[in-house]
């Protein structure tokens, strides 16, 4: 067993050193795809961050009415609180309500110096959710308890809101997926043409006796090393690039919610190492299958 | 006398029809060595393709070693082939292996342990006569000195029988008997031999048994004969 996984090994080295240039175009049509996948991967991955950031941000408010105290908005919150679509409550006071307008009006606050006295803004209680799309039905609900003098939600936005993200998601999703079916049909076919190179030595090899795996070890490993090399520059490309661009898009548009280049990105590199290697020993076992069994029987 | 090779009633009918072999009764016994010949078209290739099973029969029985070879998985196909040793007009050299390496690998393919494949290659390079060739690439060699070590990968294992279509094809006369009178020698060691031929002078020189196919029909099988 060692003897024939230390044959393909040699013949594997041999193999590359004596198709350097079908080799190289392997590697780097593995190294380009994976790029390209790596890209996409991140590309969905911020599109999903981006969109979840904008539905976090869909909430139902609840104006109450003048003469409500805040143990009665208590109460309140804690029956909203039993509905499992709503993730938690915040109690706005009529004393916070006007410092954040206050915050808001920035250098223009002066013109709530009239109202030092009497504030006009209602208390109001903030109802995150845990699915944005029943912000319907839970301001619906909210507006049927007692001391609420209004509920007031992003309606319509929210609908179009979810219409875009979804579809945003469901593209994401099909870029990688087409590109990854792409990326294995086109190093398969790469592969192939290495594989082609050789076919004479195939059919010797199957003329003096030797098994398919025997045939298929040296090819599959040479695969493995095609891909692994292939992913590893499109994984170091696809981080020194994410790093770069992650950096320029923070430094314009700071409040982006973009994917960290941290743990996530490790994973995404990490992935494409291991779907480069499959691939490059899928890709050579699919190629060598067809000078295998010629007679079929 | 126990038959290596027997063919029982064998026909191969090609799709689109041609029928490269009709009614083939033919039985090979241990030891010997016969000459199939006939005109080109005759299905001297396809016969010697039925025994190593690159080719299936249409109906009959192809056995070899007593075994139906018709009947054998695709798995067992590599076993059936590493007792019998093949050699072709072409070769069929590995343009990049040395010579050494080519026959090698033959071993190699069976698992062979390395210490007792360098000993062996030597031995049969020696046999054929490129004892010092050892680290030459084919492109290097003339056919005649190929072809040589295509005999020597083929004999390399010790086969039960050895295959040769048109072994002399590409070479002129006195190679060609060169190479005959190697596989006369590898058949004295003990395999039996087969080998398909046009070449009429080599035929009438050895008086072997001769196998003469035409249309795909065996039309004459006799012992010390001639091509005619
Ligand atoms: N793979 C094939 N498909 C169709 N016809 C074939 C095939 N191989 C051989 N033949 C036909 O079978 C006949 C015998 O061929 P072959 O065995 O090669 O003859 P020989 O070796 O005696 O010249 C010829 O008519 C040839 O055209
Ligand atoms: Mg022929």
């Amino acid at each position: 067993m060692m003897g024939l996984f230390a044959h393909a090994l040699k013949e594997a080295v041999v193999g590359i050193r004596r198709n350097v240039l079908m080799s190289v175009i392997a590697a780097s049509t593995v190294a380009l795809c994976l790029f390209m996948l790596g890209s996409t991967i991140l590309l969905s991955m911020n599109i999903q961050k981006v969109a979840g950031a904008l539905e976090d941000q869909v909430e139902v408010a609840i104006y109450l009415k003048g003469d409500v105290q805040e143990s009665r908005a208590r109460q309140l919150m804690a029956t909203l609180e039993g509905r499992d679509d709503v993730r938690g409550t915040r109690f706005v006071s009529r004393q916070e309500a006007l410092e954040r307008l206050r915050r808001q009006l920035g250098d223009q606050q002066g013109l709530l110096d009239g109202l030092a006295q009497m504030n006009p803004l209602p208390a109001s209680i903030e109802v995150s959710l845990v699915w944005p799309e029943r912000a319907g039905e839970v301001a619906a609900f909210a507006a049927g308890l007692p001391g609420v003098e209004e509920v007031v939600y992003a309606r319509g936005v929210v609908e179009r809101l979810l219409a875009i993200t979804g579809l945003f998601r469901l593209g994401g999703f099909g870029l990688v997926l087409a590109l990854a079916v792409a990326t294995c049909f086109l190093v398969a076919n790469t592969i192939r043409l290495t594989v082609f190179a050789r076919r004479h030595q195939i059919a010797i090899m199957r003329l003096v006796g030797a098994t398919d795996a025997f045939i298929r070890g040296p090819f599959t490993l040479e695969g493995v090393f095609l891909g692994l090399v292939g992913s590893t520059l499109a994984a170091i490309a696809v981080q020194q690039g994410y790093y770069r661009l992650v950096s320029a898009i923070t430094a314009t548009i700071p409040f982006l919610p973009l994917v960290p280049p941290g743990d996530e990105l490790a994973g995404v590199l990490r992935l494409l190492v291991v779907a480069g290697t499959c691939i490059g020993a899928l890709g050579s076992v699919i190629a060598v299958r067809r000078f295998l069994n010629v007679q079929g029987g | 006398m126990s038959a290596v090779i027997c063919l029982a009633n064998v026909w191969k009918t090609f799709s689109g029809g041609v029928h490269a072999l009709r009614e083939v009764n033919i039985q090979i016994n241990k030891g010997e060595f016969v000459f199939l010949v006939g005109p080109s078209g005759a299905g001297k290739s396809t016969l010697i393709k039925l025994i190593y099973r690159e080719e299936m029969p249409s109906q009959g029985r192809v056995l070899v070693g007593g075994k139906d070879v018709a009947s054998l998985r695709p798995r067992e196909v590599p076993f059936l082939r590493r007792r019998i040793g093949m050699v072709f007009q072409d070769y069929k050299l590995l343009p990049d292996k040395t010579v050494y390496e080519n026959i090698a690998f033959a071993l190699e393919v069976t698992g062979t342990p390395r210490r007792q494949i360098q000993p062996r290659v030597r031995h049969v390079l020696g046999l054929v006569g490129l004892g010092g060739r050892l680290r030459s690439w084919p492109g290097e060699l003339s056919g005649g000195e190929q072809q040589r070590v295509a005999l020597a990968r083929a004999m390399v294992r010790d086969p039960l029988i050895i295959l040769a279509d048109e072994p002399t094809g590409n070479l002129d006369p006195d190679t060609g008997r060169g190479i005959v009178s190697l596989l006369e020698d590898i058949n004295r060691l003990g395999s039996t031999v087969v080998v398909a031929t046009h070449a009429q002078e080599l035929v009438n020189s050895m008086r072997k048994r001769v196998v003469e196919l035409a249309g795909g029909r065996v039309v004459r099988d006799q012992e010390r004969g001639a091509y005619r």
